[in-house]
Order: C-alpha cells, then structure tokens, then sequence
C-alpha cells in the first residue's frame, strides 16, 4: 500500500513538474496550441549557442525583430554586430521593430499566411500576457522556446511564456514637506479624502497594462490581501456590497474616484509634474523608469517600495515583455539564438542603461541603486495574463465606467 | 450595292451590333476614362465601405474571444452590434462619446460662425483698417495642423492647479490660473475646432458679403430702416445660406475630428478617442461600427448641406456683384477694432509657434531659467536620457520626413492626375448618366470622415496583406484628396471650349498630345492647384492615417502623436517642425501659383 502511495505521489509531483517546466515547445500542458515550429524550438532548447549558430548560418532571408519597446532597434543592432558577420547579417537584412502588440499579432498573421514569408519577423517580444495567452491559445503563429542554457536562471513559471524581462510602475511621491504628510504605508490609505485628486495614475482606459494590473488585482490571492490590508487599516472585516463583490473591487473603484487620471499626457508628464517642489505631497503611480530623465527632479521624489517600511499590500505593479518565436518566420534558429543573447547581460544591455528595467535572467544585474527583480516579485503585483482573460469581459468595461 | 449593304446590316445580330456600339464607344478616350474610372471608383469607395460592414459582424481579432465564449475568428456575429447599441454597456461606450462629439461640433460650429461670420462682416462690409494682414492671418490657424492650436491651448492655459501642476505660459508670464474646465474638456475642445474651422465661415460668409448687392442695404438705409434692423432683415437672411453650410461643414468635420478631443478632450469621451482605443486594443468590432457610424453621419450631413445650398460644388459661389459695396464707417473704431482683431488673429497663429519653441527649449517644462538647445540639436542622446538625440539629428524623425514627403508626392500626383482626367471626361460628356456617376464618385470621399474612411481601409488592408505598407497608405490618402483634385479638374475643363481640342482632333493628333500639349499648358494653373492641395493636406494630416501606419512607414504626424506622450520637449520641437514645413510649402505654393485660401475675401 505504501508502495502504491509513493508511487502515486512520485507520478503526481513528476506531473506537477512537466507542467511547471512547460517543456520547450508550445503545446506545452498550459492550454497553447502545438505549432509546427515546436520540434525546431525542443531541439533548439537542447543546443549550446554554437550549434545554434551553426545551424543559423545556413539560413537565408531578412531577419527581423519585433518588439514593443524602442530599444529593439539597438538589440539587434548589437547583436548583429556580434554574430552579423558569421550570419551575413547587417543593418538593411537585420532590423528591429517598434510595434505595438495588436500590430505584431496582426502582422504575425497576415505574415503566415504569405506563400513568401521571406522577409517577416522571426521572433517578437510581446508586453501584454492576457493577449499573448490568448494567441498561443487560439492560433499557431507563436511558439514558445527557452534554452537549458537559462532553464535554471529564471523562475520555472517564467519559461512558459517565456519572460525576457520586466517593468515596473510604482508608488512615488514628492517629499518636499508641505500640506499633507505624503508618506503612506496601506494602500487604503489613498482611499481618504485627504489624497482627492492628488493622486496620478493614467486612466485604464488609455494605458492597457493599467488595466490589467487593476484587473490582476480581483485574483483570489490578491483579494485575500487586499481584505487583509483592508482589516488592518480600518480595523473591520470587508463587507461585500452590491457591485462591490469582494475588498479589490471596492479599492478599484476608491482608488479611480480619488485619482486624477486624466489631466496630463502620461506617465512622463505625471513624473515630470510631481518632481516639482508646489506638488508636495501628490503621490503618482507610474514608470520607475521616468526617473531617468533630466527633465524630473528625481529627489524630490520618493520610491514607496524602497521605504523602510513598504506599503502594504503592495507597492506598485510589474509587468512582463514574453519572448516569442514567429512559427513561420524565415530565421528560426537565428531567433533561437537572439533570444538567447536577450537573455545575457549583454544583450540586455539597451535596457539597462537605467533603473525600471529587470532581466529575467537572475545573473544580470539591475542598475545602480535599484533593487533586483526577486524585491519586486515580493512587493508588487505582477500581472496575471490568465486571470485577467477569465474576468476581462465582465470588469474592462465596469472598470471604464468608474466615475 | 446599297441593297446589299443593307443586307449585310441586317445580318448581324443584336450581340454583334452591341459589341460593335461598344467598340466605338471605347474608341473615345473620354467614355474609357468614364467607364474605367466609375470602376476603379467604385472599387476603391464602395467597396472598403463594403467591408467595413461585413467585418463588423465578423469575430475580426482573437482579442475579441474574451468577450465571445466559444466563437473561433471568421465566425459571424452580431455582438458588437449588440453591445454598442443595447447592451448595458451601450451608454458608456457609443451613447455618452456619441452625446459629447455631437455637443463639442455644435459648440464648434457655433463658434466657427460668430468668430468667422464676423471677422468676414467687418472686413467686407466695414471699412476696418489693416484687411490684408488681417485677412492673411486669419486663416492661418486653418493652414497649420489641426492639433497645434490644441497642443497651444495646453501649453498655454497649463497651471499648478490642475494635475500635476506644471506651469503654461499664461501662469509662467502673469500667474493667472484658470479653472480645468478651461484647459481640458468639452468647451476648450469646441473651442479649439471653432477657431481651426472659423477660416470657413470667413470664406463662406466672407465670399457672399463681398459681393452682395448693396442696393438692397441702401434702399433699406433711404427707408430709413436702422442698422440692427438692415442686418437682421437682408444682410442675414442673404448669407443664411453661407452659414448653413459652414455650420454643417463645421459640425461634421469636427465630428470626425480626433487629435483635438485626444490631447485636451480630458475625461471625455468621443467616438473618434474611442474608436482608436478599440481598434488598438484588438476590439476592431466595436471600431468597426464607429467608423460605420461616422461614415453615416457625414454622408447625411453633406447631403443636408447639398439639399440646404441646392449645388454642392458652389460651398463659394457668389452671385449678383453690383459692384456698389458700401462701407460702414466704423469711424476711430477702424483703428481700434483693427488692433484688437491682428492681436486676435496673431494670438492664435504666432503665439503657437512661439509656445512650441519655448517648450522645446526647456528641459523642465515650464522653467524657462533651464534653456537648451539639445532638443534641436543634440548628436548624442539627450538628457532625457530616452535614446533619442536632437530632432534635427535623430534619425527617426527624417525617416518619418522622407515618408511624409513620399506619401504625399505620391498622393498628389495619382490625386492629381485622376483629377485632370476626371475633369476631362466629366467636361466632355456632361449631363450623361456615366459623366454624372464618376462626377458623384469622385467626389464620395470627401464625405467619408477620415478617421472612418482610415478604419474602412484597415479592414480590407488586413484581407489584401498590407497593414501598415506604404502602397496602403498611399491609396487611401489619394482616394481621401481626389475630390480635391476632381473639383479643380471639372472646373478648369469646363471653362475649356470645346472647339480648342476639335482643332486638333481634326487634325488626327493623338488624344495624349491633345492633353499633355495643348489641354493642360491652357489650364496649368488651376490643374496644379489640384496636385497642391492633395500634398499640403497629406503632409498635416493625422487623422486619416493614424490607425493605417505601421513601424516601417511612420509619419511626422503620426510619430508626434507617439511623442506627444512620452517626450513633451522632442513633440513641441517636432511640432514646430511640422507646422514650418506645412507653412513654408504653403507660402511656396502661394508665390508659384498666385492660390491662397482667402482669395476673394480680404486677400490678393
């Protein structure tokens, strides 16, 4: 009997484990249909960068990249100058793409429906997980590929889809004393009407990755905090009303009455507006990023994450950009090995130039003076591109509707 | 020998006999340019609206799974029809941004009229001193791109106590703040389309107070009928006709207006606003009706106005010049009143371009101590530490110039060249049933709202493979400016007698030399000005390709609206860049061709 028990245990943790690890392909246990590039990519996962290289050498055609980030453009740049002399590949056959991500699903499809796919994209980083779910769902023109040469770099939940790196928004406000001791430590705190209007986050609507942290936010491990928090900052249970289903609902709902969401472009204008000294005690919730720029007086700002005592439950949100290869893109194992040239420090490089940027790859170090990717895995919310497709339907137009 | 010819005749079959007509017929290069053009017209009017329908009830993107349980891509439904117009989301989604771009264009056209109804008055009817300049300023704000006066209004009213609080130029310079009302919202986005559209109503009302008979006003004046009374009983009811058709034009051009509810509209929503957040979210459905929707009203809205002014090619048809224009004499008020319109009229074409500059030059916005010029020409990155070096040196930006400059050469010579054969053979064979068809469906698409002629042209981009290519955007833009080009070619040819090109058709020379040499040489000027207006237009135009244009063919236009939110100082300069450019092809235009837009009102 106890034999049978270990057994079945031993079966149901090796279950666990597949699909944990997801395998390399796409059809890979997470709901995502199998493509035909899948044998390519789990044959790839195997291969050191040299025999990458080797087997990319002899294909032909453009390579391009797609990503929705600027810096694409420099990733490929740098890495055609490392591997574009073995590869025959320059600056008018190697290019990288600034799209935004309904552009690339679009491109993707029309691109494999083309008897000649010459000249589309081999692989594509995607920002938004709800859609990409979505597409590795209902189409083929993704398929998913990490090499072992990372496998234990990065978490096992990030190698499907894999995730090449992160951003984050968070809680900052001006520190110049004023009228309102801005420091918060309960994210219902910004609830009270002391922060009416005097908190900046761009509307949902206009910023998709806005929504879907909000969105993130009614999963069930997060509602269960959030009525933590609630117990702990009101000192009563949460008590569901009406439209109000559980404590994310009622947050969501404050939290939009009380924020200005649109008197300003963007999140460059809210951090270049809440830098200045008469914004005393404005709190905003945007790009760490922004503080980069010599346009935002960066000491007038304090990083809410980074206080001693950090704000509970959260202290801002995380998002993810997901590496993806085009399935009938002309260069698969080029894309192979740009992905994992992503994935060194190296590669890494145009992102890194300033803080708000984090590779998935643990070994590569955040800039200066920022904190590494594990911090904010434990003070943020990181977007759930599953969960957001289950409830989108019913809270993306009640969330558009909050007045 | 006749008996047998008419034998012969009768032996050929009614088929032959037809194909025969028809033969001669195409033998005519007017009736080819006829039959020819109603097809590729059709094909390229007709049929994007064709499928814009289709696709709106087609699941058109997997993002719209979510919402569509069980459903696969390609299969039809009539959800979004559903949830845009019954649904309980029906109120936020179409009604409320439906209520609120049909309020901001009746506020617009409103005060389209009275800014341009009167500004046109005093300059026609009054003896007003400093006309010309006046009458050249005016227009400018109708000139430049729809969203510098916007982009303006913002930098200008912008102060600490709204938003974040950084200063515009009015807090900066005199600390005036004024309320968020008045810098975000319905009434400054009224307000903003009103003064862009105004140069409407001073050339429509303009044009009919210049040259109406002025016995009317001075038999009234004898009777000893009063001022107020001479206006409110003959001079308004004279130029009724005028106002109707500026307050339609007005109202549909800013019900399809999108840059100006974009950057100012604030926590309102319009249809246009919303239709890119749909379409960019993959919601193409509900994108897809809006279009529809807008299409709708902008044909019945146009075909109002043709109703109300009876012929919908005389917008600035005058009539009965007497050539007895009396001035009212405004007396000290000549001087006053000039004064205060040129710091009017300079206010909202000169202080724009300023603010841009201003802007471009700080590196906090707003604190004009942090002067530099590294926005204009930094060859490394800049500060903002964004990856982007100075725009004169950033190579973004003259892609997106030699994309601009190549979309709109390319538009406005198919544009204009299917205007002259258009004006050709609409000349030659007026008043037939295909002269009159063509005439129509070269005129359709100034019906269409860009922003829905741009959605229409996005679906079947996605059937024919070319999202995002330069051919698409080419195509569209001169299927958008052919009416443009056709007006000018139908009536540069109908001036044209006819016997000039019988001459040498007698004389057996081929149609083309007909054209090249003797045709177009006579009316050059006015054929140019249909090539003109197509490559202004194209070059400060957003609304039309902002959902159209890919990474590979980004426009100036279309990169300052991505810039617009992420990088202010970059935008302003790219801005200024725009405008200047706009301004100086004008003021090319205007030096070659002797055309400007105020012609016959208070200019040359």
């Amino acid at each position: 009997m106890k034999k049978k028990l270990l057994a079945a245990a031993l079966i149901g943790l090796a279950a666990i484990g597949i699909t944990a690890c997801g395998g390399n392909g796409g059809g890979d246990g997470d709901g995502a249909l199998s493509t035909a590039l899948d044998p390519i990519a789990e044959k790839g996962s195997k291969m050191t960068n040299e025999e990458l290289l080797a087997e990319a050498k002899k294909e032909s055609g453009k390579f391009i990249a797609y990503g929705n980030t600027s810096r694409i453009k420099d990733a490929v740049n740098n890495f055609v100058a490392k591997y574009g002399a073995e590869l025959g590949l320059n600056a008018d056959n190697a290019i990288g793409s600034k799209k935004s991500d309904t552009e690339t699903f679009t491109l993707l499809g029309n691109e494999a429906e083309s008897a000649n796919n010459s000249e589309g994209a081999s692989m594509t980083l995607i920002q938004d997980s709800a859609t990409l779910d979505l597409y590795r769902k209902n189409s083929d023109i993704l398929t998913n590929y990490h090499s072992n040469l990372f496998d234990s770099k990065l978490d096992a939940n990030e190698l499907v889809p894999l995730a090449n790196q992160y951003i984050n928004k968070l809680f900052m406000w001006n520190n110049v004393e004023g009228e309102v001791a801005p420091k918060f430590t309960n994210v219902w705190e910004l609830l009270d009407a002391k922060y009416k209007n005097r908190i900046y986050f761009k509307a949902p609507e206009k910023e998709a990755v806005n929504k879907n942290f909000l969105m993130t936010l009614t999963s069930p491990s997060w509602v269960t905090k959030m009525e933590k928090a609630y117990k702990d900052y009101y000192g009563k249970d949460f008590q569901p009303t009406g439209e109000l289903k559980n404590a994310s609902y009622a947050w969501i709902k404050g939290f939009l009455q009380n924020a200005d969401t649109t008197s300003f472009g963007g999140d460059t204008d809210i951090a270049n507006g809440l830098s200045k000294p008469e914004n005393s005690g404005k709190v905003g919730l945007f790009v760490l990023s922004k503080l980069r720029s010599s346009s935002v007086l960066s000491d007038n700002l304090t990083v809410g994450a980074w206080e001693q005592e950090s704000i509970t439950p959260f202290a801002g949100f995380m998002y993810g950009l997901y590496a993806q290869l085009a399935t009938h893109g002309p260069r698969p194992y080029t894309a192979m090995l740009f992905t994992n040239y992503l994935m060194t420090e190296e590669g890494f490089k145009p992102w890194a130039s300033s803080i708000g940027g984090y590779s998935a790859n643990k070994d590569v170090p955040v800039h200066d003076g920022d904190k590494d990717l594990s911090f904010y895995k434990n003070t943020l919310v990181m977007e759930d591109g599953k969960w957001i497709n289950e409830v989108q339907a019913e809270l993306s137009p009640w969330i558009d509707g909050i007045k | 020998m006749a008996a047998s010819v008419l034998e012969k005749s009768r032996k050929v079959s009614p088929i032959g006999l037809a194909f025969r007509h028809f033969i001669q017929f195409l033998r005519v290069p007017a009736n080819v340019i006829l039959v020819v053009g109603c097809l590729v017209l059709l094909y390229f009017t007709v049929y994007p609206a064709i499928t814009l329908i289709s696709s709106s009830f087609t699941v058109s993107s997997i993002n719209e799974l979510v919402f569509l349980k069980g459903a696969k891509m390609g299969d039809l439904t009539g959800y979004w029809w559903w949830y845009l117009f019954a649904s309980p989301y029906a109120v936020q989604y179409f009604y409320e941004p439906l209520k609120n771009s049909l309020l901001m264009s009746l506020m617009s056209s409103v005060i389209a009229i009275l800014y341009g109804g009167v500004v046109a008055f005093l300059i026609t009817r009054t003896n007003i001193k400093g006309k010309k300049i006046i009458s050249s300023v005016f227009v400018f704000p109708y000139i430049m791109p729809s969203w510098t006066l916007a982009t303006f209004w913002k930098n200008f009213f912008q102060n600490p106590s709204i938003g974040t609080g950084v200063g515009g130029m009015l807090y900066n310079l005199f600390h005036i703040s004024v309320p968020y009302e008045m810098v975000y919202g319905l009434v400054p986005s009224a307000i903003v389309l009103g003064l862009h559209y105004a140069p409407f109503a001073y050339i429509l009302i303009g044009g009919i107070l210049k040259n109406m008979d002025a016995n009317l006003e001075e038999a009234a004046t004898i009777l000893q009928a009063s001022r107020f009374k001479i206006i409110r009983k003959i001079t308004l009811p004279i130029v009724m006709p005028a106002i109707m058709s500026t307050f339609l034009l007005v109202f549909a051009s800013s019900m399809s207006a999108y840059a100006v509810p974009q950057y100012i509209g604030g926590g309102y929503k319009f249809l246009t606003t919303y239709m890119k957040m749909f379409i960019n979210g993959g919601r193409f459905g509900q994108g897809y009706i809006m279009g529809i929707v807008l299409i709708v009203l902008g044909v019945s809205i146009l075909l109002a106005n043709q109703l109300l002014t009876g012929k919908r090619k005389n917008f600035t048809t005058v009539s009965g010049k007497s050539g007895q224009i009396s001035y009212i004499d405004l007396k000290w008020g000549k001087w006053v009143g000039a004064v205060i319109l040129v710091v009017i009229c300079l206010f909202f074409s000169i202080a724009p371009l300023v603010t841009f500059a201003l802007e471009s030059l700080c590196v906090i916005p707003g604190d004009y101590s942090t002067f530099t010029l590294e926005y204009w020409i930094s060859q490394g990155s800049t500060s903002t530490n964004n990856g982007l070096k100075g725009i004169l040196f950033e190579p973004e930006v003259w892609k997106a110039f030699g994309n601009s400059l190549l979309l709109s050469v390319s538009c406005a010579l198919i544009a204009g060249s299917l205007g002259v054969l258009v004006g050709y053979a609409v000349a030659k064979k007026r008043d037939t049933f295909l002269s009159k068809a063509l005439d129509n469906l070269a005129f359709l698409p100034y019906l269409m709202p860009s922003m829905a002629l741009g959605v229409a042209f996005l679906s079947i981009g996605k059937t024919w493979g070319l999202q995002g290519s330069m051919i698409l955007l080419i195509i569209v833009g001169s299927i958008k400016y052919l009416p443009f080009a056709s007006r000018s070619g139908i009536s540069a040819m109908m001036q044209l007698s006819s016997e000039i090109e019988e001459s040498a058709t007698i004389q057996n020379i081929p149609w083309w030399k007909r054209m090249v040499r003797i045709i177009f040489p006579i009316q050059k000027s006015t054929f140019i000005s249909g090539y003109i207006l197509p490559f202004t237009s194209c070059m400060r135009e957003l609304s039309l390709f902002v959902l159209l244009c890919g990474a590979q063919t980004t426009l100036l236009t279309t990169l300052l609206d991505s810039w617009m939110q992420y990088w202010p100082q970059h935008a302003n300069a790219l801005n200024l860049l725009i405008i200047v450019t706009v301004l100086l092809i004008n003021f090319i235009v205007n030096r070659i061709t002797g055309a400007s837009i105020d012609k016959g009102v208070g200019g040359k």
